[in-house]
């Protein structure tokens, strides 16, 4: 790979908008943290943001990833699958995955 | 006559130490300032590769590196304030290879629930300028740039990769455990291949880049208006 490749994060993508909580569940919010997917192409690395989407249920309460689970409200709101939050996924440790 | 005593006294008050003595005390004093002030106040370090692209660049980024954010003066565990928080971007020991430190981002705490694998979308096969291909990530809906019949840039569909590994898989983070992962999903070798990593094992909390582009490294975590 080339070392002279210059970084150029996307800006041009829109960013999800992610709002509207489901008004079932009040106590709860929606975080995002950023991050990344870069790739070379013609001897730069562009870069792609992927919000990851975590929902929370109280302060200091283990949240849960939602990244993969948000249905369109309307046009720009987001929601969190409903059919998601009744069944979220069951809580695995690493070992079961992976079998060490 | 004077005694036994007062001679071997006289031989020592006369002794001086070498001049290397001194200054072997005071090089040996100096290192452990040197030490105590890096593994309990600040120190810098290098951060190399793709992982933390784009927060980080590849060529290795100088970095202020500091535990205190995880001290707590009463106690060697680490209660709720002073445990690594989510967005955080922090030194940990490499759990692949204990002798090496990792830069990444704390993305889960205990009690998390992760999805393992977050990315969608295809991996691609690019060709360059030097007709070197690569095998790229690109997200789904993405158009690639440059991409048209007169292009010097060529890249051609492959095959829809079989799900990645992880995808549609969570894992609980658990007690005393971070999930650790690089900013750069594509290129990243962090806890979606070695799993939780112990809370001991964070070394620090990556506070700015020194060298170059002096800035502070922001934890990234941004709650999501209603």
């Amino acid at each position: 790979m080339p070392s002279d490749l210059k970084i150029e994060a996307k800006s041009s993508i829109p960013k999800k908008v992610v709002v509207g909580l489901d008004p079932n569940d009040p106590p709860c919010k929606l975080f995002s943290i950023t991050q990344y997917q870069c790739t070379p192409l013609g001897g730069r690395v562009t870069c792609w943001p992927l919000e990851r989407i975590f929902r929370q249920c109280g302060d200091n309460k283990p949240s849960i990833e939602v990244t993969n689970r948000l249905k369109s409200k309307d046009d720009e709101a987001l929601i969190v699958d409903p059919k998601f939050i009744e069944n979220p996924p069951k809580a695995r440790n690493w070992n079961d995955y992976r079998g060490a | 006559m004077a005694s036994p005593y007062f001679r071997l006294r006289n031989v020592f008050s006369r002794y001086r130490p070498p001049p290397l003595l001194p200054t072997t005390i005071r090089t040996i004093q100096i290192l452990a300032t040197l030490h105590l002030v890096s593994t309990t106040l600040v120190e810098l370090r290098i951060c190399t590769g793709f992982s933390m692209l784009p927060t980080l660049s590849q060529h290795g980024d100088c970095v202020l590196v500091s535990p205190l954010p995880y001290w707590s003066p009463f106690s060697e565990k680490h209660t709720r304030s002073n445990r690594p928080k989510r967005g955080d971007v922090v030194v940990a020991t490499s759990p692949m290879d204990p002798s090496q430190t990792v830069c990444k981002r704390v993305v889960g705490i205990e009690g998390d629930l992760i999805e393992i694998e977050p990315r969608r979308g295809n991996q691609r096969k690019w060709i360059d300028n030097a007709g070197v291909g690569f095998m790229v990530d690109v997200p789904q809906d993405i158009e690639l740039e440059g991409h048209d019949e007169n292009s010097h840039i060529s890249h051609e569909e492959l095959m829809r990769k079989p799900k990645r590994n992880g995808e549609g898989q969570w894992v609980k983070v658990p007690k005393g455990h971070v999930w650790l992962v690089g900013d750069n999903l594509s290129n990243s070798t962090d806890s979606r291949k070695y799993g939780p990593v112990p809370i001991a094992m964070v070394k620090g909390k990556v506070l700015a880049r020194i060298y170059p582009n002096p800035a502070w490294i922001e934890n990234n975590l941004r709650q999501i208006d209603e």
